[in-house]
């Protein structure tokens, strides 16, 4: 069976999401090559710059009730480090990589569309929505049109896969129709929920970052199932995945495959479980999803 | 994450517990002192949504202890664990002491961060044990828990309360200082509440003796998956503390 995302060919629906299982160097001291590639269609890497970001200063992480908030602040050491200390051993791995790529500006993204494109690299996420980061980021969700030209800009020089990571705030249907009529193959729905938590009174620590984990789920279903009934281009879904259930309901709501992120900070084993039980689920109700995967 | 099997969970005061667990062959060998792991509740909760880091206490003969307080929402779903129930464990985790321990060696624990040098004197040669000294301080007499095991060891055991009910009467730290007049440590590992590494740190500047501070603070992943743990350096950037420690050089860090 394959698990087609537009031109994006995947052996399983289950995507394991960006920032959530770090450069990818301790990834297998704790998950077998065979596990992943049994169980896992994609990775997509940690969100990258052209230059290194150190991050945000701590407080970077706050526990809420069934979620976290994040403050991460896109800490990468930069595409080129990145491509040559970190990347030869995922690509042995023989599972499609899809390059998380964050710019500040739209010349940024199309240098690091190219740089990916001389090294042969052929799927990209162009993260418009990271929470935590001053510039970028987030602050191109709030207008179409940017994200229209952006797009536009990238395709130029990018003629492989381009999923668009969107923020569940703002315009997010019109930033959607803008993807689709700038040529994206598919969105990636979404990122974190902007959120802000209180860590102490006295010091009073604050935290203000982007909410994920099973809180954000349901938020994040009735946003697919609105922009899928919309919009013609393939959808991938983020948000709150622990289950194969989880996973499931975004299939049928329309999604095309599915990001697993918080669940594996919980256990790195989580791609595995969610998959063995999304098969299981796909014997009883597979013939619920008109999607027409083969 | 795996289940595995609880042995006993004792409580020792109104507020710490001794937790044991039933460990595999493969585990016992991969652990070693200073590492830690995290456990979950396996009921399928989430709430708390993170399993919570823990270090190794003890671990012998197929038996991992670790010695919890309880301080949240996590602590207390702990504390209520039967003998007999599974909780899920992934272990190990971090970096273990150093391996380049000059002796004699100080030990010192405030509150249960004196958990870890159970394990670490379990380990240690009887020579080794000759040149090490554990110091040991909590608020009061009946906070102080463990004490035959840590006697157990036979190394020189230095005790001190806040309010003098047992040992010395102050902090641990304030014992140490006294002590440094007379005698010499080459290295000293410390673990507890900020306040207490920070002080130490003060205290043994410019002493020529080498401090590692075992630090703490919210883990999401534990696995450097997330990138959240972060502690500045002083050379600027950040420590992972979940992957890079938890015992750091306190000289290299800012805190
Ligand atoms: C490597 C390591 C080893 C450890 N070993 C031990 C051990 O051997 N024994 C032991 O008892 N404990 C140990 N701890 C501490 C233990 O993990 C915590 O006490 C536990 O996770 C608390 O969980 P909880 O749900 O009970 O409390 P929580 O509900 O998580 O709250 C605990 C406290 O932390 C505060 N807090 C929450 N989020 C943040 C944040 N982002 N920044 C700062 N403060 C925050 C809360 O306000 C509260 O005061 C260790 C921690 C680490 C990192
Ligand atoms: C610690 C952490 C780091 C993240 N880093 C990135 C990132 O670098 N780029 C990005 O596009 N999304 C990032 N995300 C968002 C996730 O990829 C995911 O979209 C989001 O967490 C929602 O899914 P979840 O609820 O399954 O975690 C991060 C999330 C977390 C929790
Ligand atoms: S807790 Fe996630 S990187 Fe350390």
């Amino acid at each position: 069976m394959t698990w087609k995302v537009g031109n994006l060919e995947l052996k399983t629906p289950i995507i394991i999401a960006s920032g959530t299982w770090g450069l990818g160097d301790t990834l297998l001291q704790y998950l077998t090559p065979q596990e992943l590639t049994y169980a896992v269609g994609a990775l997509v890497t940690k969100g990258l710059s052209l230059e290194p970001m150190s991050g945000n200063p701590p407080p970077r992480l706050m526990e809420t009730p069934c979620g976290l908030i994040n403050s991460i602040g896109l800490e990468n050491p930069g595409i080129k480090t990145f491509l040559e200390d970190y990347y030869p051993r995922l690509r042995e791995l023989k599972i499609p990589l899809i390059f998380n790529l964050h710019g500040n500006s739209e010349e940024e993204f199309i240098r690091l569309a190219e740089i990916l494109r001389e090294v042969g690299e052929e799927a990209i996420e162009l993260n418009i929505s990271c929470p935590n980061v001053k510039k970028g980021g987030i602050s191109f969700s709030q207008s179409p049109e940017v994200v229209f030209e952006l797009i536009r800009g990238v395709r130029k020089v990018f003629e492989g896969f381009i999923a668009v990571k969107l923020s569940p705030v703002g315009p997010v249907m019109e930033t959607a129709l803008a993807c689709e009529s700038a040529g994206a193959d598919a969105l990636t729905i979404a990122n974190t929920y902007p959120a802000l938590g209180i860590i102490s009174y006295e010091p009073l620590r604050i935290i203000r970052g982007g909410l994920s984990g099973p809180a954000i789920k349901p938020l994040t279903l009735r946003l697919i199932t609105e922009v899928s009934s919309r919009i013609k281009l393939p959808i991938i879904a983020s948000g709150g995945v622990m289950s194969g259930k989880d996973v499931f309901d975004y299939l049928l709501m329309g999604a095309s495959a599915v990001q697993i992120g918080t669940a594996n900070l919980i256990d790195p084993w989580s791609p595995i479980k969610i998959y063995e039980e999304i098969k299981e689920l796909l014997r009883s109700y597979g013939r619920l999803l008109d999607k027409g995967n083969t | 994450m795996k289940k595995a099997l609880v042995i006993e969970n004792e409580p020792l005061t109104e507020r710490i517990g001794l937790l044991s667990l039933k460990v595999d062959q493969h585990l016992c060998m991969a652990f070693n002192p200073g590492q830690f792991l995290k456990i979950g509740l396996s009921d399928g909760r989430f709430d708390p949504l993170f399993p919570r880091p823990f270090t190794v206490h003890s671990l012998q003969k197929n038996t991992l202890r670790i010695l919890y307080q309880v301080v949240g929402k996590g602590t207390r779903a702990l504390r209520i664990i039967k003998a007999g129930s599974y909780v899920e464990v992934l272990a190990p985790l971090g970096q273990p002491y150093p391996k380049d321990i000059e002796f004699p060696l100080a030990l010192v624990g405030g509150g249960v961060g004196v958990a870890g040098f159970g394990f670490l004197l379990e380990r240690l040669s009887s020579q080794r044990r000759k040149e090490t000294a554990l110091y040991y301080g909590a608020s009061k007499r009946s906070d102080l828990v463990r004490l035959d095991y840590f006697k157990s060891f036979e190394v020189p055991l230095r005790l001190a309360t806040e309010d003098g009910s047992l040992g010395f009467k102050g902090y641990i730290t304030d014992l140490l200082e006294k002590d440094l007049k007379e005698r010499c440590f080459r290295t000293i590992i410390a673990c507890g509440p900020l306040p207490m590494l920070k002080r130490l740190k003060e205290s043994l500047k410019g002493s020529g003796i080498k401090l590692y501070l075992s630090l703490e603070n919210f883990m999401a992943c534990g696995t450097g998956f997330c990138m959240g743990c972060v502690l500045p350096k002083r050379s600027g950037g950040y420590v992972h503390l979940c992957k890079d420690g938890p015992t750091l050089l306190a000289e290299e860090i800012e805190l």
